[in-house]
């Protein structure tokens, strides 16, 4: 299969002005579809607000005012390593929903755009993208873009809620943590859990959408999604780096548990599942039959 | 009428995604009785546990939907929009945008080719959802026995509050059976989110995946206001531990009907298909 255009340079477009094509096209063009994003960061900081109220009113909790590294804490938590114990029924397993959602949502924003360009009117867009490489890597571009925006306004959301109610530090409150997040961590020292909230979930969100952009060009996008739902749902149960939705668990890092994930072993597995799919899409573009799959 | 619903009924049962849908389901229908039930098997065997008193595991919470321990029922039940919209939720969008539309409704009533497909849309669905668990309870029962639950047990999770709960504990299958109508239904009406979806986007992905979407977000609302038992994805399971209600249940799913339904039927009729 020919990667190479039959557009003269002159008539090829840059990479440059690729990318600004998705940023306009799959970006802002969609800002709406940010909005649910939004909904849910603010639920996330109200439940544990009344939470704590609450419970600062049943005199379970001493009265405090939430920082930014309490609502960073309840919203990227995940849940603690799951231990089977047959016939308990208080043992049974249960889905961290919010972690889902905030897992899932970014995969389904990216999910149908990239492919759209080899249907209709977009074949026009990757004949004039020069080389097939240049296309791909536009893609990919707008891909992590997507994904940065959308934790963009996450943080942007948790940050102007902990300012309006409270205080906008990074240091958790003690008591806080140990009740709603995981007994025994009121006391780790913020320097150590922050690097967890403000990389990982990043990073495994655009690992996961890059996978899936990359599964998408094998089977079909809805099967590909599919796929990461599993791969989600597989790491929410078993707890280890090769699955790679554990990494953006705060309650599975190893500042929080003893069976926990090291900083490191995630940033490596997150980078490591990052540039395989590069590649791998990469090279699977690079042989697609774009004509057939019209 | 029935000529039109023949014709959707056959289509929806050649669509090429129906046996991928039905593969994915049963993968996990099957993976849950092969590394769960087997287990459970040769662990009875092993304690020589094949008498009541020893509370040995029963059909009726080890099969896929009675089942709260083990990934494969979260996953299932987790997935339920998604398997249900894969065969035919997306037909009316592919309908509208190859044109096929206008051939039937040169044809035919308008209102005829909706209804048809509404409920082709519905029925391919609940069928596609319920066969795996079928699938897999009927290995369950062929591997396990049917011991009539006991409270006492401590090993059930449907409490004196459970839907039905009565029923569980003296007709275990009854329960199962009403447990697979009700999956039955807002599996249908799953997919019937994408029939409305279908006027709004103009990307088939988006479409297909609305079902889910929503199941999503109203378990993860609910969650966050600690009600996670009024949403389909927590109460569709057997297996769950809350006690929602039937009237809640009933409700939800003539909320999903009037919605879906009114939004697809009139739009349907009032769009113009040129």
């Amino acid at each position: 299969m020919c990667s190479k255009s039959v557009y003269p340079e002159s008539k090829r477009v840059g990479l440059g002005l690729l990318i600004r094509y998705d940023w306009r096209f799959g970006l802002l063009s969609h800002l709406y579809k940010y909005i649910p994003a939004v909904l849910i960061f603010l639920l996330s900081c109200a439940s544990l607000q009344a939470g704590v109220g609450y419970d600062t009113a049943a005199g379970i909790l001493p009265p405090v005012r939430l920082s930014l590294g309490d609502y960073l804490l309840h919203t990227f938590r995940g849940i603690p390593v799951y231990h089977l114990v047959r016939q308990n029924t208080d043992n049974a397993f249960i889905l961290p929903a919010l972690w889902l959602i905030l897992n899932l949502y970014p995969t389904f924003l990216v999910g149908g755009y990239p492919l759209n360009d080899l249907h209709g009117y977009g074949q026009q867009i990757l004949t004039r993208s020069g080389t097939r490489t240049r296309w791909w890597l536009s893609k990919i571009c707008w891909n992590v873009s997507s994904v940065f925006v959308f934790y963009l306004v996450g943080y942007a959301v948790l940050l102007l809620y902990a300012c309006v109610t409270g205080s906008p530090a990074f240091e958790a409150t003690a008591s806080v943590a140990d009740h709603y997040f995981l007994s025994g961590t009121g006391t780790v020292p913020t320097a150590q859990w922050l690097p967890y909230a403000l990389v990982l979930p990043f990073l495994t969100t655009a690992a996961v959408c890059l996978l899936q952009l990359c599964l998408s060009l094998f089977i079909r996008p809805i099967l590909s999604y599919i796929a990461v739902v599993c791969l989600m749902v597989a790491s929410s149960y078993f707890c280890t780096p090769l699955l790679i939705g554990n990494c953006s668990m705060l309650a599975r890092g190893a500042f929080a548990t003893a069976e926990g994930i090291p900083l490191m072993v995630s940033l490596f597995t997150l980078i490591g599942v990052i540039v395989l799919s590069i590649l791998i899409g990469g090279i699977r573009f690079h042989r697609y039959d774009i004509l057939n799959k019209a | 009428m029935g000529r039109m619903l023949k014709l959707e009924l056959s289509r929806a049962l050649r669509s090429r995604l129906l046996p991928t849908a039905l593969i994915v389901g049963l993968l996990i229908a099957v993976s849950h009785y092969l590394f769960v039930v087997l287990e459970y098997r040769g662990y009875m065997e092993a304690a020589d546990l094949w008498t009541a008193d020893a509370h040995p595991f029963s059909v009726f919470g080890s099969w896929l939907g009675g089942d709260p321990f083990h990934m494969q029922s979260s996953l299932y039940f987790i997935l339920l929009p998604a398997l249900a919209s894969l065969p035919y939720a997306d037909s009316f969008f592919l309908d509208r945008k190859s044109g096929y539309i206008k051939q039937i409704v040169t044809r035919t009533k308008k209102s005829r080719y909706l209804a048809a497909k509404y409920i082709a849309v519905f029925i391919v669905a609940g069928l596609t959802v319920v066969l795996p668990l079928l699938v897999n309870l009927g290995l369950t029962a062929a591997t396990l026995p049917s011991l009539l639950p006991q409270i006492t047990w401590g090993n059930f999770t449907i409490g004196a509050n459970h839907l039905w709960a009565e029923t569980f504990y003296t007709q275990p299958y009854l329960y199962v059976a009403g447990y697979l109508g009700l999956i039955f239904l807002f599996s249908g009406l799953f997919a019937a989110i994408a029939l409305a979806v279908s006027f709004v986007s103009e990307n088939r992905f988006i479409v297909m995946l609305s079902p889910f979407l929503t199941g999503l977000f109203v378990l993860s609302l609910l969650s966050l206001l600690g009600e996670s038992r009024y949403s389909p994805l927590d109460f569709l399971n057997p297996a769950s531990a809350h006690d929602t209600g039937l009237l809640a249940i009933l409700a939800e799913a003539l909320t999903l009907l009037l919605v879906t339904g009114g939004v697809f039927f009139l739009k349907g009729n009032c769009d113009d298909v040129l």
